[in-house]
């Protein structure tokens, strides 16, 4: 056997692709599929909502949400049940069918907010400033109710669980990407959450417009909210929360009252 | 607010994959070109696989085990991309050179070993992960790199053949 000595320049080992290239190709892949299943499946969680029948819904949403540490007034709590009932009796027919039931929660907070189950929950904080301004208390309850009509707490839910499970499944535990998802997803569900706000927005000043004749409570309540705002966030941080800024909120009560 | 900090982190993570990206690339380019400057010099010691070659055993001098290892890890953006490849299946194109210069090298530190030698034979090659490799739950968060070992028999002749 002879040795003859040979250079092999050629390196047959490594792939000749251009790993930006992958890169590239790979990301947008990912970001393709997330945007279209997060629509589908939003359509998917809003459709299966939507049927539930009340006394299912009732169900589900008293297993998803059970209520914190409640006022220890239990007296001006069933004020403000009282004051919601004045609000259900103007809803639409089909959803004063519902049972609907206000917490007073003992926490400082400047808060309220709708929970699975036709649940609302109102801040001591909140109600302790509003105690004494109906019409902007009304506004507030409204909102909420809004939601409640829009099964908004449900669909949210419903949402997350199944992009998560999703998300779970086709990713599997490979953490930076599936954490790049769930951030997009996230931010996805901002955009949603902020046109569902001014939605339970508009339909508060429309009851607040049945009940006492104009939209006041909700304009002055919006420039409560824009004095607060003021003092604390920057203006950009808006691109991150889940409310549409005061300013926006207000703008459009203001466009609808002129309807 | 979550979410503001979570792009904050997002923009970090794609710094530090870009510069990981220029840095490695320089590094393995410089690493390829030393790998093949000297397997020019080695050009004329031959390595083979086989176990037995035809050799007059009086003429040997001098027969010993000459090995050389390298361990060479693999940087932020390497990582990265074969978690993407890693979600849809196929060549992970990154860790190819890795073990690529891995095994050179190491073929590289062993004729070095046996730079005197005429014949190296019986050539084997062993594979090692270092690092965090085992975990609880199975999620790896550390870097990985590979160590490659190359040993073999060098031998010496008396006289020219």
């Amino acid at each position: 056997m002879k040795y003859k000595p040979v250079y092999i320049e050629e390196n047959v080992n490594v792939s000749k692709e251009s790993p930006l290239k992958k890169t590239f190709v790979l990301l947008l892949g990912i970001i393709v599929i997330t945007v279209i299943s997060y629509f589908a499946l939003g359509i998917l969680a809003d459709v299966i909502v939507v049927n539930l029948p009340p006394e299912t819904e009732k169900k589900v949403g008293n297993l998803l949400w059970k209520p914190p540490v409640r006022s220890i007034i239990p007296k001006k709590e069933a004020k403000l049940q009282i004051f919601l009932e004045e609000l259900v009796a103007e809803l639409p027919e089909k959803e004063q069918m519902y049972h609907y039931k206000v917490y007073l929660i003992k926490k400082d907070e400047f808060n309220a907010f709708a929970a699975p189950g036709r649940n609302i929950g109102v801040y001591e904080g909140l109600y302790k400033e509003l105690e004494n301004k109906e019409e902007e208390l009304a506004f507030v309850l409204a909102h909420e109710l809004g939601h409640q009509v829009n099964k908004d707490p449900l669909r949210a839910v419903s949402r997350s669980f199944l992009i998560t499970i999703v998300s779970q499944i086709l990713l599997g535990d490979n953490n930076s990407i599936s954490s790049l998802v769930s951030g997009s997803v996230t931010h996805m569900n901002l955009c949603y959450s902020r046109s569902v706000e001014t939605k339970a927005d508009l339909f508060a000043a429309g009851i607040l417009k049945r009940k006492y004749g104009d939209v006041s409570g909700a304009i002055e309540f919006m420039e409560r909210m824009g004095k607060k705002q003021k003092l604390k966030l920057p203006q950009f941080i808006h691109y991150f929360s889940t409310h549409p800024a005061s300013e926006d909120r207000k703008k459009a009560i203001e466009e609808y009252s002129n309807l | 607010m979550e979410l503001f900090f979570f792009l904050l982190s997002l923009i970090g993570s794609f710094i530090v994959i870009v510069i990981a990206y220029v840095v490695g690339s320089i590094i393995e380019k410089n690493h390829y070109d030393s790998i093949k400057q000297r397997e020019k010099l080695y050009l004329n010691l031959p390595t083979v696989c086989l176990k037995k070659i035809e050799l007059d055993e009086s003429n040997v001098k001098d027969a010993r085990l000459v090995y050389g290892s390298a361990v060479i890890s693999i940087d932020h953006f390497k990582r990265f991309l074969s978690g993407l490849i890693n979600i849809f299946g196929g060549k992970v194109i990154v860790y190819e050179s890795l073990l690529d210069r891995a095994r050179r090298e190491a073929i590289l530190r062993m004729k070095e070993m046996a730079a005197d030698s005429d014949v190296i034979i019986n050539l084997k090659l062993e594979n090692a992960s270092i690092g965090k490799t085992s975990s609880k739950d199975g999620k790896k968060k550390s870097i990985g790199c590979v160590e490659v070992l190359a040993y073999g028999t060098a031998i010496t002749y008396k006289n020219e053949v």
